[in-house]
């Protein structure tokens, strides 16, 4: 099994690092979209995934790191790394200490908050001038799209080895105890206020390192485009597809979507919306544990060998 | 030396008063029984010592300490464990990542977390379940797991709702001596049990719940004896094969008042 892993891994990174070599600006543009959303969707299964709290405001650190990593280079003159840097901490201290009272909500009261906390970030970042205000951001344009796809490669794979090291670990295992039974991950002392904030803190580290690199790479920042309920919609629905809680899975559901999209609007705009709907409702009909997650099936069974996939964690 | 203080303690849920005024002290390293009939309020009186939930009125003290507004997570880590009457597992962790978890996270690492972990496995006799996930095991594995989990935080105090419930007669002969044995490591326990055999054979001391009131306290013969307990709790059947129990009386708690 780890063998498997090792030769599946190799595979993806081989792929990944060789596809600039097709030197077509489409495909690369395309790869560069698809490696954005699988180290956006990893950072959501995170919280949403291995801890069992569904987000519907993930895009708010996404769309964080992106205003703020920018309103410090134009604003301050900060180099855009620098600029990135504490953008991100600040998203990732703003997730922790949001987490503190929001992730004491359970369920449906959890989503709606979040989905509200995206909403209220937006409406304060168009009011606020140095933030880019209603007009948004231009940034100069640098590097060249071969870069950008690296370095979003390169936060995917940080992605997935963070959720391998978390899934491995006793803090892991701690997240999943919080997800089975929050009442009994008390009684055994554990601290479920701070290993939930701390996942979710981990989460808006991810999503606001996409967005600071979603920025410069876009060399401009729309506030309404940046907070998009739409792009916490698609870190769900690929993580849900690929499987949830899995190492894998957000990646391959990006993959799919990603290219399923692609596939779809070469024959017209509106039918991607479509294959995307149609794809959820496959997943949630035939697969309800995702294609990489743990089928639910009879009772009794160990752990291991008992699925014909086994990618998974 | 007492181990647990609970001084006029009550609990209403909304209008409902479902604890009151309770008052009473556990000695260290006594086994101490709590009886009553169902929703007499047992398994509310040990989710508020456990931090679960937090009295409406009254004090708790472990030791010096005061539980009150604790979170529960902190007072399980002074050493006061808990089982649930209805089990909470974590069902996406095996068996032994289950035990596994709450040592580690009580302190245990290394060589001695894996050596715990299979003591406390091998105790509970659940060795060969090690690898299932939690939502595979049976009740009565999940009841065993919930005491091996407890046990894992190395308790001073440890609260027990109803861990035997459903276990055959032999499996209960083995439970019982696991008690005995747990009392001669010095644990201090608190034991919610309806089995009267049960009772009889670990208690050095029983309380008697009967609508949120604490009716009786003191040596299992005596509340064995006691016909308020009698009337209130052990019903005509147990009292009859003793002998010497009315037979119209009635044997149904008694509703009001
Ligand atoms: N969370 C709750 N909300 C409202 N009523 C409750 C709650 N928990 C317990 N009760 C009520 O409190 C009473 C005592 O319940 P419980 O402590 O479970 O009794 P026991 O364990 O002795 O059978 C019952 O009438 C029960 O319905
Ligand atoms: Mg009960």
């Amino acid at each position: 099994m780890k063998n498997r892993h090792l030769v599946f891994t190799g595979l993806v990174l081989l792929i990944a690092l060789l596809l600039p070599l097709l030197t077509n600006d489409y495909i690369i543009q395309v790869g560069t979209e698809i490696a954005m959303y699988a180290a956006l969707a990893a950072g959501w299964n995170l919280i949403g995934g291995i801890t069992g709290y569904p987000s519907f405001g993930n895009v708010t650190f996404f769309g964080l790191g992106a205003i703020l990593a920018g309103a410090f280079s134009v604003n301050w003159h900060w180099q855009y790394g620098l600029a990135g840097i504490v953008a991100v901490l600040i998203a990732g201290a703003f997730g922790f200490l949001l987490g503190l009272p929001i992730l004491r909500l359970k369920g449906h009261y959890f989503s709606i908050a979040t989905l509200a906390l995206a909403q209220a970030t937006l409406a304060v970042v168009t009011n606020v001038q140095f933030l880019g205000g209603g007009r948004g951001t231009s940034l100069p344009l640098i590097g060249s799209p071969l870069i950008f796809y690296y370095i979003m490669f390169g936060i995917a794979a940080l992605s997935a080895l963070v959720t391998y090291l978390i899934v491995h670990s006793q803090y892991g295992n701690t997240l999943l105890a919080i997800k089975s039974d929050e009442q009994a991950a008390q009684s055994v002392g554990i601290n479920t206020v701070l290993a939930k904030s701390t996942a979710f803190a981990l989460s808006a580290l991810l999503g606001a390192m996409v967005g600071v690199v979603y920025a410069i790479w876009q060399s401009y920042i729309d506030p309404p485009t940046v907070f998009e309920p739409g792009i916490t919609v698609l870190m769900l629905v690929m993580t849900l597809i690929g499987g949830a809680g899995t190492v894998a899975g957000p990646i391959l559901g990006a993959v799919i979507i990603g290219l399923l999209t692609q596939l779809a609007m070469a024959f017209s705009q509106n039918a991607s919306s479509l294959i995307l709907g149609l794809g959820i409702i496959v997943v949630v009909l035939f697969l309800p544990q995702g294609i990489l997650g743990r089928q639910r099936s009879g009772k009794g069974g160990k752990r291991k060998g008992k699925h014909s996939f086994s990618l998974r964690g | 030396m007492s181990i647990l203080q609970i001084k006029n303690l009550s609990k209403d849920f909304g209008g409902l008063r479902v604890l009151e005024n309770i008052s009473f002290s556990l000695d260290e390293g006594s086994v101490v029984g709590l009886i009553g009939p169902n929703g007499a309020g047992k398994s509310t009186l040990v989710n508020l010592i456990g931090g679960g939930d937090q009295p409406t009125r009254g004090e708790i003290y472990f030791g010096s300490r005061r539980l009150n507004g604790l979170p529960a997570w902190r007072i399980a880590r002074l050493g006061l464990a808990r089982t649930f009457q209805i089990t909470r597992i974590f069902s996406d962790l095996t068996l032994d990542d289950n035990v596994r978890l709450a040592a580690w996270t009580n302190g245990w690492r290394g060589k001695n977390l894996e050596t715990e972990v299979a003591r406390l496995i091998a105790l509970t006799e659940l060795s060969d379940k090690t690898g299932v996930l939690g939502r595979d095991l049976t009740l009565s594995d999940q009841k065993r797991l919930q005491l091996a989990r407890a046990l894992a935080l190395k308790p001073k105090l440890l609260l027990l709702d109803e861990v035997m419930a459903g276990l055959n007669p032999s499996e209960l002969d083995r439970a019982i001596q696991l008690l005995a044995k747990l009392r001669n490591e010095g644990i201090t326990m608190l034991v919610i049990e309806h089995l009267m055999r049960v009772i009889m054979s670990i208690s050095d001391r029983v309380l008697v719940l009967h609508q949120g009131t604490l009716i009786a306290d003191g040596p299992p013969a005596e509340i064995v004896a006691s016909s308020q307990v009698q009337e209130a709790y052990l019903g005509r059947r147990y009292v009859k094969n003793r002998g010497g129990f009315q037979p119209d009386e009635p044997s149904e708690v008694k509703e009001g008042t």
